[in-house]
């Protein structure tokens, strides 16, 4: 206040008519000729809100009624020109709180008691006017904002609830009826309330359609004082009690947390991702792309995503892109997808990137998961350098065992040669006692012999040298063949060798070498096995595999020892005869049939004999 | 087969070589011998024999070399070359079947049928004259 009151400017009053004037709670205000007020009584604090020394000297208008609603309320302004009628005028004015309330004027001018002063008599009519309003609204939208999925509050001019659904009063925990009358303010966070008052002021004052989600994230605050994320859209509806602004409030709560489980998840992923549109912008990325790739995400957002690339790349790229696009689905890692990314520095490093498309109400996006595969491929070009080293020490291996053997067999060749010349007797004759002897030494030459083969067969078996070219094999001829080669070692014992072969060929894709070399090893065991009886070998169709089977008559293998059977070295003990053999014959045979895809099944009972069947494919 | 032959031994080994020279002669055969492929093509040259048994890993001119020398010889179109081998590497097998030799022997030999088996190479004669 500049200036103090001026007496001579106020109508001199009667004692009564002051305490009138006091206890009136109506808001009593005289106004001189340019509206500024001169009088302002204890109803018109009550009413909105300003100390009388707070009012005098202003401007009505401007303390009333401020912004856009001022030329309205001018308009209205009484008898400055004369006019001597009273009038009334109705608007909504603002409180020292910032609070809205409709207020109904009565207005005199009088010219007696000076030049335009005038006196109003205003009353607050807010709470009739908002049930008077309720009462129209609800009888003409109360079906329809019943009806409707969100909360729908109906907010008038002064900012308080008019009218309020049901899905509204649950969703702020409200009795039904209660959000009646209730600021709207009360709806959200107190912290953020002087800021929606004055948007609220804003929003009326230029009021438009405004849809859902399109603001900043927005807080509700429930009766409780629970906070949870809303959507609001609101629009204007002028009604003939004034202009009415509905809101649409949908809880976002789930769709929040679902938005933000998503991004914990992307988060959390140990992956690079990249999510792009479908022009190929990058829409979202988390942290580890930033690590990786050295921009930060708020640099990526909207770039193209052959930033990532190096510019080589980049056009193939937007052609790759696209004809995904096209056709999208999920691509994992390492189908054949490897690219180079480039570091925003300039760096390429090596990646592998699996795609998956995710269809939103957006558009097709797609997410890329990129890993960096420095590391791996670094370990990758150790390994094929070390399989290098371990191919180069396999080979000098077996050129050191062929040499071995070679060296083994020279001397060999000498013991069984002239051990083999002396049992023909050429230098002539001998005792039983040397030809005993002599045969014993053999013995051990062929045994020795044996042993050098089978490791021989071994090494080349174990490291891979073997391989079998499978082609059309007659399997009665291999089993024709095995069977010559053990036939004298059969009739030697006593014991009757026979083939079982069908009429027809039976023609499997084998190798007929390793076949034979099987059939061979298992109708020699058979034979070394059995004293008295027979060896058979049978060879049958069966369903979609062929079955050579050899059987004996021999002693049988126990239970137990039967998992020993195909390992190398674990001859088994049989009786206390010694027999020849390397214990290498059935492993050689196990590796030779899983070589032409098949196996080899035992049978046996101790004492009646065994069957060895080998079990090929049979087409 | 009682009919004397005319055997050419290539070996370097000198035991393996007394072995197949006593078993040959002691059939009645008459037998030659060279320690290396080079002595080997020349004795060949020189005696023009039957048969040619060659090993195959020997100093100096190995037995591939010594097939090649007697094959390129067209005075030696008749002469038998078998190899006497150990298949002690992986590929020795097709390779031998590959160069072209008249037929092989395994070591170690077996006495009692080795002499039969050498008889019936001769007999044979050259597997595919002398293409």
């Amino acid at each position: 206040m500049s200036q103090g009151p001026l007496p001579t400017r106020r109508p001199r009053l009667q004692p009564v008519e002051d305490a009138l004037l006091a206890l009136n709670p109506d808001a009593l205000i005289v106004t001189d000729p340019l509206t500024r007020i001169v009088h302002w009584n204890a109803g018109a604090e009550a009413v909105f809100g300003h100390r009388e020394q707070d009012a005098l000297e202003r401007p009505l208008v401007e303390l009333l009624f401020p912004g856009d609603r001022a030329r309205e309320v001018e308009r209205a302004l009484p008898g400055t020109r004369g006019c001597a009628a009273d009038s009334r005028l109705e608007a909504v004015a603002l409180r020292a709180d910032g609070s809205l309330i409709h207020v109904d004027f009565v207005t005199r001018a009088f010219q007696g008691t000076g030049p335009g002063h005038v006196l109003w008599v205003g009353r607050d009519v807010t709470q009739p006017r908002l049930t008077q309003a309720a009462r129209h609204l609800e009888a003409r939208y109360g079906e329809l904002l019943e009806s409707t999925p969100d909360g729908m509050l109906l907010v008038g001019e002064t900012g308080h609830i008019v009218l309020a659904n049901g899905n509204a009063e649950r969703m702020f925990g409200y009795d039904p009826g209660e959000l009646q009358g209730v600021p709207v303010d009360a709806l959200v966070p107190h912290r953020v309330r002087e800021v929606h008052v004055g948007r609220r002021a804003g929003y009326v004052n230029q009021p438009r359609v405004r849809a859902m989600g399109g603001g900043a994230e927005l807080l509700g605050r429930r009766k409780s004082g629970e906070e949870f994320p809303v959507e609001v859209s609101l629009s204007p509806l002028r009604t003939d009690d004034g202009l009415v602004v509905i809101s649409a409030v949908r809880d976002v709560s789930d769709r929040l947390n679902a938005t933000r489980r998503f991004r914990a998840l992307l988060e959390a992923a140990p992956d690079a991702i990249v999510i792009t549109d479908s022009q190929g912008r990058i829409v979202l990325a988390n942290s580890q792309t930033d690590s990786l790739f050295g921009y930060s995400r708020e640099e990526l957002i909207g770039q193209k995503v052959e930033v990532l690339l190096p510019d080589r790349l980049r056009g193939t790229h937007v052609a790759h892109r696209e004809g995904y696009a096209a056709y999208p689905k999920f691509r994992a890692m390492g189908a054949g997808l490897e690219l180079f990314a480039r570091h925003r520095d300039g760096r390429e490093f090596p990646v592998e990137v699996s795609l998956s498309p995710i269809s939103t109400k957006e558009g097709m996006l797609t997410s890329a998961a990129i890993r960096d595969i420095t590391e791996r491929k670094a370990v990758q070009r150790r390994l094929e350098e070390q399989n290098l080293e371990l191919a180069r020490a396999s080979e000098a291996k077996t050129n050191f065992l062929a040499g071995m053997s070679h060296e083994l067999r020279t001397p060999l060749n000498a013991i069984i040669g002239f051990t083999g010349t002396l049992l023909m007797r050429l230098p002539g004759p001998l005792t039983d006692e040397q030809e005993k002897q002599l045969k014993t030494v053999q013995w051990a030459g062929h045994h020795l012999l044996a042993l050098i083969n089978d490791l021989l067969d071994l090494t080349r078996i174990e490291s891979g040298e073997t391989h079998v070219d499978l082609a059309p094999v007659d399997g009665s001829e291999a089993a024709l063949e095995a069977g010559t080669q053990v036939r004298s070692q059969a009739e030697e014992k006593g014991l009757e060798l026979e083939l079982d072969l069908p009429e027809t060929p039976v023609v499997i894709r084998s190798e007929r070498r390793a076949l034979t070399q099987v059939l061979m090893n298992l109708l020699a065991n058979a034979v070394k096995y059995t004293e008295t009886g027979r060896v058979r070998l049978r060879l049958r169709r069966v369903d979609d595999t062929v079955r050579f089977e050899v059987q004996d008559t021999g002693i049988g293998i126990r239970r137990e020892d039967r998992q020993r059977l195909f390992k190398a070295f674990s001859r088994l003990e049989r009786g206390n005869e010694k027999r020849p053999g390397t214990g290498l014959g059935l492993y050689l045979s196990g590796r030779l049939a899983a070589l032409l895809g098949g196996r080899i099944d035992v049978h046996s009972r101790v004492g009646v004999g065994s069957t060895f069947t080998l079990v090929l494919p049979g087409a | 087969m009682s009919e004397m032959a005319r055997i050419l031994l290539v070996e370097d080994n000198p035991t393996n070589l007394e072995l197949m020279r006593y078993l040959l002669t002691h059939h009645g055969h008459h037998v030659e011998s060279a320690q290396n492929g080079e002595d080997g093509v020349r004795l060949a040259r020189q005696l023009r024999p039957d048969i040619v048994l060659c090993d195959l890993r020997m100093p100096y001119l190995d037995g591939y070399g010594l097939l090649k020398r007697v094959r390129a010889d067209r005075g030696l179109d008749e002469v038998v070359v078998i190899a006497v081998t150990a298949y002690s590497m992986p590929d020795d097998r097709k390779r031998v079947a590959a160069a072209g030799f008249d037929g092989h022997l395994t070591k170690p030999i077996a006495p009692e049928s080795v002499v039969g088996q050498v008889e019936g190479f001769i007999a044979a004669g050259r597997r595919n004259g002398s293409g």
